[in-house]
């Protein structure tokens, strides 16, 4: 009986199914997946698909690089689709006459809020009794010594109001003081506080947050602002929202210079016309807009906007990545998801970041057909195997996941990747209907980083994978779902008193980030929801019979994200309001949701 | 809870506590002679807070009560610990003593490069008498009621005297006697 591979490249993994074909009878052998080397479709992609083969044959008792074994190699016609993302705030953070010291350290000395001139610490001892000043104490000098400085200061009648140190010596400083004042500690860059000027600190209490300068009434009270100067305050006070410590001081004018980017508009290219959104009217209105552009043919954004900064950048990206001309880069979708943008703050002086509204957007390009057939060629002359190109990415996709134990045509697939969300529908007659979307797994990854204001892709990946958990002791953690978890061995000091994620074989890897559980888990999830749910939503409604998901019967997710351990019960679970079948997919009922493009593969190559 | 090496200079209490004092735990501090791990779960055994750390001429070592396998932190050899330089050392102890408050207090351990942005660390000659010590151990509004702490800066005080000659038993009998009076005095 020959031996067929089907092969699945998709933009993250490649897929192998390998069985013995007779006739009509398939006997599968093993299937296997490994990453997928290079830009999906390209003569990069064969070490990848080398990997993934020699795995196969090894689980079917072949030597791992035997491919002669192999009488036919069976490839996907990869649709001609690539999807990229992008994020950009649609707010720009001003911020005018004021630095801000808005950071967070973990143990900031004394309580309360204290007014006065910023001074040296040298200076202190020039100052007249009387004087409010706030001494800023450079790392160099020992808390000791600070601490004896101001308090000599004190003795002698000077006003000290509060301090600013760039040590973490705040603690240690009040404890040494005859009187308590609020210090803010861990001012990384201590030599930019203006001096001379008029500050304010103020230290809430444990477990609190600032509220004088929180509120721009009270920074207007302190600082004797006009209403037109309370306005420009406002950034101000929101950055420092939420924080337990902080520092505004009045600098002289001009000395931070204000900056307003737009976010711009949004030029929706459909069968209608232009028609043109804003993108500071959020995320649902840029889809209502796209949903009424159905189907779009190209989308631009406002020259000399952020938005159309962005749109710029993703046609180079895209050009680049396809050697498409700019100009015949069409974008064809777009999801756009609210989202929170970490901004670095002008005038901070702590590398403080504010966290801005912003729009993440993921974009399709339709390309031209990707060079299949020369990828088949390549491959046939690296293994010396018959390579042959199999039916449509969908169509195979579908004949796979028929193999679910449960299912039966008219079906509707929902593949769900790193790249794009594909959704097709075959009708009883077998005629099949197709729509590739933009957003899905690494868009859910972008939003993770933006929110959490991390520059980890392979972190952000790891939070969308694994459950979390906090390490409570030495010996046990707490689950996400409140569940407590014992351990024999003692847990590494490094994950301790951390939030941490659940790895396989309970391994835990730490997040080294100032977060809870619980924002970690809300980002996680939210992000989740509003790509893979919206974009199950609106992928159904563009196959279904008269784009009405109530006339589905049955939806099957298969693909790398449907693997995940929320997504597909998100899914079924918005879907089960229309009274649709709807379920993580279980290739040939052993696979789960992989493997059903190259399991279409071998099935058609019975001619079936 | 601090036990170190009778032979090291008792300056090294500052530093620790230092750490601790930073991160809002208390810190009371004797010597005793024996090894790092040994004396680590001493120090452990005796502190309130189930958290001590013992510190020899050649490792530090930082051990729980309920950790009976051997110490949780370990710092061993002169790369680390027996350092020469001044400031490496002084940087390892005060990060030794923020690291076991944070234990204490259940938070993530402090980032050990932290500490490096600190370069008065290295400067800082002051040397302290342990009376003084002992006075600045008490941080304003300590959590603990004076009373217990008095008492238990006198235990230490007598212990001084008398640690090294005392067997685990007598340790913990006296630690269970301690504990039950306090329990007796509590409103």
């Amino acid at each position: 009986m020959p031996l067929i591979a089907g092969i699945d490249i998709g933009n993250a993994t490649t897929e192998v199914a390998l069985a013995r074909v007779e006739g009509r009878d398939v006997s599968f052998l093993s299937s296997a997946l490994a990453p997928t080397s290079g830009i999906k479709g390209t003569l990069q992609n064969v070490a990848g698909l080398r990997r993934a083969l020699g795995l196969a044959l090894e689980r079917a008792g072949f030597a791992r690089d035997d491919f002669r074994k192999v009488d036919r190699i069976r490839l996907n016609k990869a649709a001609p689709v690539i999807g990229d993302v992008a994020m950009e705030t649609v707010t720009e953070t001003i911020i005018t006459e004021s630095t801000m010291i808005g950071h967070n350290p973990s143990t900031p000395g004394g309580i309360g809020v204290g007014v006065g001139v910023t001074i040296t610490f040298e200076r202190l001892r020039e100052v007249r009794s009387g004087d409010a000043v706030v001494p800023v104490i450079p790392a160099s000098v020992d808390y000791e010594h600070a601490a004896a400085g101001v308090a000599e200061a004190m003795n002698r009648g000077v006003n000290v109001a509060a301090i600013i140190c760039q040590a973490d010596d705040g603690v240690l400083i009040a404890n040494r003081l005859p009187r308590p004042v609020p210090i803010v500690d861990e001012v990384s860059s201590v030599d930019r506080v203006p001096l001379g000027m008029r500050c304010c600190v103020e230290v809430a209490p444990p477990g609190r947050v600032v509220e004088l300068l929180a509120n721009p009434y009270d920074i207007a009270t302190i600082f004797d602002l006009s209403p037109e100067e309370t306005r420009q305050i406002v950034p101000v006070a929101r950055a420092l929202v939420g924080n337990r410590s902080a520092v505004v001081i009045r600098t002289p004018l001009g000395e931070v210079k204000e900056r307003r980017i737009p976010a711009g508009e949004l030029y929706i290219l459909g069968p209608s016309g232009k028609r043109i959104v804003n993108v500071e009217e959020g995320a649902e209105a840029i889809m209502d807009m796209v949903k009424a552009c159905q189907p779009v043919e190209n989308i631009f954004g406002q020259p000399g906007t952020n938005v159309g900064g962005m749109m710029e950048r993703v046609r180079k990206t895209m050009s680049t990545l396809t050697d498409i001309a700019l100009s015949d880069i069409y974008i064809r979708d777009l999801l756009a998801v609210d989202t929170l943008v970490p901004q670095k703050v002008v005038g901070g002086v702590a590398g403080e970041f504010s966290l801005e509204s912003g729009v993440a957007l993921a974009v399709m390009v339709k390309t031209e057909e990707l060079p299949m057939q020369k990828l088949a060629k390549a491959v046939e002359a690296d293994l010396g195997v018959t390579v042959e190109i199999g039916g449509v990415e969908a169509d195979m996709a579908i004949r796979g996941a028929l193999t679910t134990p449960g299912t039966k045509c008219p079906v509707a697939i929902l593949d769900l990747g790193a790249g794009s969300s594909d959704a097709s529908f075959m009708r009883q007659d077998g005629t099949v209907e197709l729509i590739h979307l933009a957003g899905a797994g690494n868009m859910v990854n972008t939003i993770i980083m933006s929110e959490l204001g991390i520059d980890d892709f392979d972190l952000a990946e790891s939070i969308k994978r694994y459950p979390l958990c906090k390490v409570e002791s030495v010996f046990h953690i707490r689950q996400e779902d409140g569940t407590v978890r014992f351990f024999d061995k003692p847990l590494d000091p490094e994950v301790f008193g951390r939030v941490a994620l659940i790895h396989e074989n309970d391994m835990l890897q730490p997040i080294r980030l100032n977060v809870t559980l619980e924002q970690v888990r809300n980002i996680r999830r939210k992000a989740k929801q509003e790509v893979f749910v919206t974009n199950a939503v609106r992928a159904l409604e563009q196959v279904a019979p008269a784009h009405n998901v109530r006339l589905i019967d049955y939806v099957v997710l298969v693909g790398g994200s449907a693997v995940d351990f929320e997504v597909p019960t998100m899914i079924t679970e918005r879907l089960s309001r229309w009274g649709v079948v709807a379920g993580k997919g279980n290739i040939r009922g052993k696979e789960g949701p992989r493997n059903a493009v190259a399991t279409g593969l071998v099935l058609s190559a019975t001619g079936a | 809870m601090l036990l170190f090496s009778p032979s090291l200079d008792p300056g090294i209490a500052v530093t620790v506590g230092a750490g601790s004092e930073e991160e809002g735990v208390p810190l009371v501090w004797d010597t005793m002679e024996g090894t790092a791990e040994a004396i680590s779960r001493q120090a452990a055994l005796r502190s309130r807070l189930e958290v001590g750390v013992g510190i020899t001429s050649d490792a530090c070592a930082i051990t729980l009560v309920k950790h009976t396998q051997g110490p949780y932190i370990l710092r061993q050899g002169p790369g680390s610990f027996g350092s020469s330089e001044k400031t490496a050392l002084k940087k390892t102890l005060r990060w030794l003593g923020g690291a076991a408050a944070c234990l204490a207090k259940g938070q993530p351990l402090p980032d050990e490069r932290k500490e490096e942005i600190l370069p008065h660390a290295a400067e800082t000659e002051t040397r302290k008498t342990p009376a003084a010590i002992e006075h600045e151990r008490l941080p304003q509004g300590n959590p603990f009621p004076q009373d217990l702490l008095r008492r238990n800066a006198a235990d230490d005080d007598a212990g001084r005297q008398e640690t090294s000659d005392l067997s685990e038993d007598e340790m913990v009998r006296r630690l269970v006697a301690l504990v039950l009076e306090t329990l007796g005095k509590a409103p």
